[in-house]
């Protein structure tokens, strides 16, 4: 099959070549465009609220470009959030397996 | 023609026969026995019932409900597209407990009693423990471990619920009942364990990463999804759950957010997807139910897509941290997409399969005009797309490129992606027929302007949230504390510290014991040893005159 001859090892994959040229879409000019037609699109959509009419539950979700603020808002509370939690939470990802009583275990199951 | 029988004994049947087959006749079965058991659940009659009697009760293996039927339908096509992910690569342990539990969580659908919603339940917990055995992740015995307590403890919760209140009402109906009764409460935990609800959800991210590249993808639909139907069946509209399922999509949010593991951060995200269904059962009006069920049907295709494009960067390279990944879209492209499909359907983007459910429950919740859920929800609905819709495809294909130059995964595994990626789009420009199977009648508009606008709002600020917030999501090599701390390291630590603790008492009755027995030898030797008064020989003479002694004095005595 073809499909082999294409296919790399798995969970063996090859690395970067030396001579790579850098793709196209990792050149800063490339995300420098990127970022300003998100930008345009960005300030269409908000304009959106311009010619749309929200139907009005509480009060304020109505009001003029309210989910484009409330998503951002929100958003950068819960990363913030997270990262002040992340200072009581986080551990080393070898926390558990450092534990002296935890044993070895053989996999039940047999073979592939 | 009718079928009378539980449609998911096709699964399980299959369970037992797939080991037994090799070759062209086992793909067969793994492709035609899901499709058999989609035929089967669509033949089951409208309304239709099957009773047996056991003991003194009428059971109901086959008990038709529109609801049940949504979830059965979902549940063998994502049988269907597992089996294909899985058909190659996967131990042939995991495909039999791969289809056994598929075919239990069928049962549980068409349960119209408790007995057999419980037979059926349990055997979710034993076929989905045995897909994690059949995993080649190091981690997976000690986690397969760990989420077995964590379900057998839920099943006695519910088999102690399913008792008393069997015992209570003299009744085995699977029905909505009111939590008014310790049987009830009961058997709400006991659900609400399998949902992953607080305290009991870190075994979702405990567990699930650990099974192989394809286990997860099973794993993740069948066990969070039986239980909210079965909160759907036995508990709509109660009113604790808009809390329970509020928290749920916060904390998945919240920890994905911190997690570094691309799987993990995907197992957090099932937790905050199923808040949003158990906040629409806790709404209870006929509009959230329809978006709970539709949302359980969208979430288990896309979450499936989301985890056979993570099982194949995994299966390809070997690797799951988002520290030791990036930069994959060069040579996955394929691999890439169908994530990327995946990715804004959670998201609810429009014109993709969330975009027609979720909204629905918020929209119940803005109906109902219960603020503080539509607020929560809207926020969460922006999160999702931070922490799963941009942070999986960013930092496993994109961001930094990690030199790893992998191809596309085999053609099998390719495949049930496209399927996959295809009804994720399908369903989403064209609701209709989802609409059309849902349990009351759908007088819901998706398409709107205001509709539109508001999500594209809300979606596109939150990636830009992501964006310029990026310095402060740099992956780090850590993982997060959970609820299962307490099982896991206080457990451990308090069982330690009192086997210290106890350690001085023991030495001290133990030395004392010694003390004990060496006197009590000592005294033996003094008496009876060589020297010892009993154990010495004596003169014949000394002992006629004892004799003597003792004759008079009986005399004396007795006279």
């Amino acid at each position: 099959m073809s499909d082999a001859r294409r296919m790399t090892e798995p969970g063996n994959p090859p690395r970067k070549a030396p001579d790579e040229p850098e793709h196209w879409l990792v050149k800063p000019e490339t995300i420098r465009k990127l970022w300003i037609g998100s930008s345009a699109v960005l300030a269409l959509i908000v304009s959106g609220d311009l010619f749309v009419d929200h139907y009005e539950y509480f009060g304020i979700d109505a009001t003029f470009g309210f989910y484009a603020w409330y998503g951002f808002v929100t958003c950068v509370a819960m990363v913030v959030g997270a990262k002040f939690l992340g200072i009581f939470l986080k551990r080393k990802d070898v926390y558990y397996g450092a534990d002296p009583s935890a044993e070895e275990h053989e996999m039940p199951g047999g073979d592939r | 023609m009718t079928v009378s029988f539980p449609p998911g004994l096709l699964l399980i049947a299959g369970a037992f026969l797939i080991p037994a087959t090799r070759g062209g006749l086992r793909n067969l079965m793994v492709m035609g026995l899901p499709l058999l058991t989609l035929a089967a659940v669509w033949m089951v009659p409208e309304g239709h019932t099957v009773t047996m009697p056991f003991l003194d009760y009428e059971l109901m293996p086959v008990h038709w409900t529109a609801t049940g039927r949504v979830f059965a339908t979902v549940f063998a096509i994502m049988a269907f597209a597992g089996g294909v992910f899985a058909i190659r690569q996967a131990r042939v342990l995991e495909l039999a407990a791969a289809f056994a539990y598929a075919g239990s969580a069928v049962g549980v659908t068409f349960a119209g009693d408790l007995i057999t919603m419980f037979v059926f339940w349990e055997l979710m917990a034993v076929g989905s423990t045995l897909v994690l055995w059949a995993s080649d992740q190091s981690e997976a015995y000690a986690a397969s471990m760990r989420y077995l307590l964590v379900h057998v403890f839920g099943g006695v919760v519910l088999m102690f619920g399913v008792v008393a209140h069997i015992a209570q009402t003299g009744s085995v109906a699977f029905e909505p009942m009111q939590l008014d009764s310790f049987a009830t409460v009961m058997i709400l935990i006991g659900f609400l364990i399998n949902a992953g609800a607080p305290p009991l959800s870190a075994w979702i991210a405990d567990a699930y990463p650990e099974a192989s590249a394809s286990g997860m993808v099973f794993l993740s639909a069948f066990t969070t999804k039986t239980a909210v139907f079965t909160l759907m069946m036995g508990f709509p509209g109660t009113q604790i759950l808009i809390w329970v399922g509020l928290y749920m999509a916060v904390y998945g949010i919240v920890y994905a957010l911190l997690e570094n593991d691309m799987r993990r951060i995907l197992a957090y995200s099932i937790v905050n997807q199923v808040g949003f269904m158990v906040t629409g059962i806790g709404i209870g009006t006929e509009e959230a139910l329809n978006g709970a069920a539709a949302h359980a049907f969208s979430h288990i295709i896309y979450k499936a897509l989301l985890l056979m494009s993570a099982g194949s960067v995994l299966y390809m390279t070997g690797k799951r941290k988002c520290t030791d990944l990036g930069g994959l879209f060069r040579t996955m492209p394929q691999t890439a997409i169908a994530g990327i499909i995946g990715a804004l359907a959670i998201s609810s983007f429009p014109f993709t399969s969330g975009f027609i459910s979720k909204s629905m429950i918020n929209d119940a919740a803005a109906h109902e005009h219960i603020a503080i859920a539509w607020f929560v929800l809207t926020a969460a609905s922006a999160g999702v797309f931070l922490h799963a819709g941009i942070k999986f495809p960013w930092f496993v294909f994109f961001q930094k490129d990690s030199g790893l130059r992998p191809s596309d995964p085999p053609k099998n595994m390719i495949w049930p992606m496209w399927l996959f990626a295809a009804f994720c789009i399908g369903l989403g420009v064209l609701p209709g027929p989802l609409y059309s199977i849902l349990p009351y009648p759908v007088e819901y508009e998706p398409y709107t302007a205001s509709h539109l606008v508001s999500q594209f709002q809300l979606l596109l600020f939150a990636g830009l949230a992501f964006f310029v917030m990026l310095p402060m999501m740099k992956r780090t090599l850590t993982i997060s504390l959970d609820w299962d701390w307490f099982y896991r390291r206080f457990g451990t630590a308090v069982g330690r510290e009192f086997a210290l603790r106890t350690t001085a008492v023991r030495t001290h009755l133990v030395i004392a014991g010694l003390e004990r027995v060496r006197a009590f030898i000592a005294g033996l030797a003094r008496t009876h040893g060589p020297v010892g008064p009993l154990a010495r020989s004596w003169p014949v003479g000394s002992m006629v005159l004892w004799v003597a002694i003792m004759l008079a004095a009986s005399l004396i005595v007795y006279l």
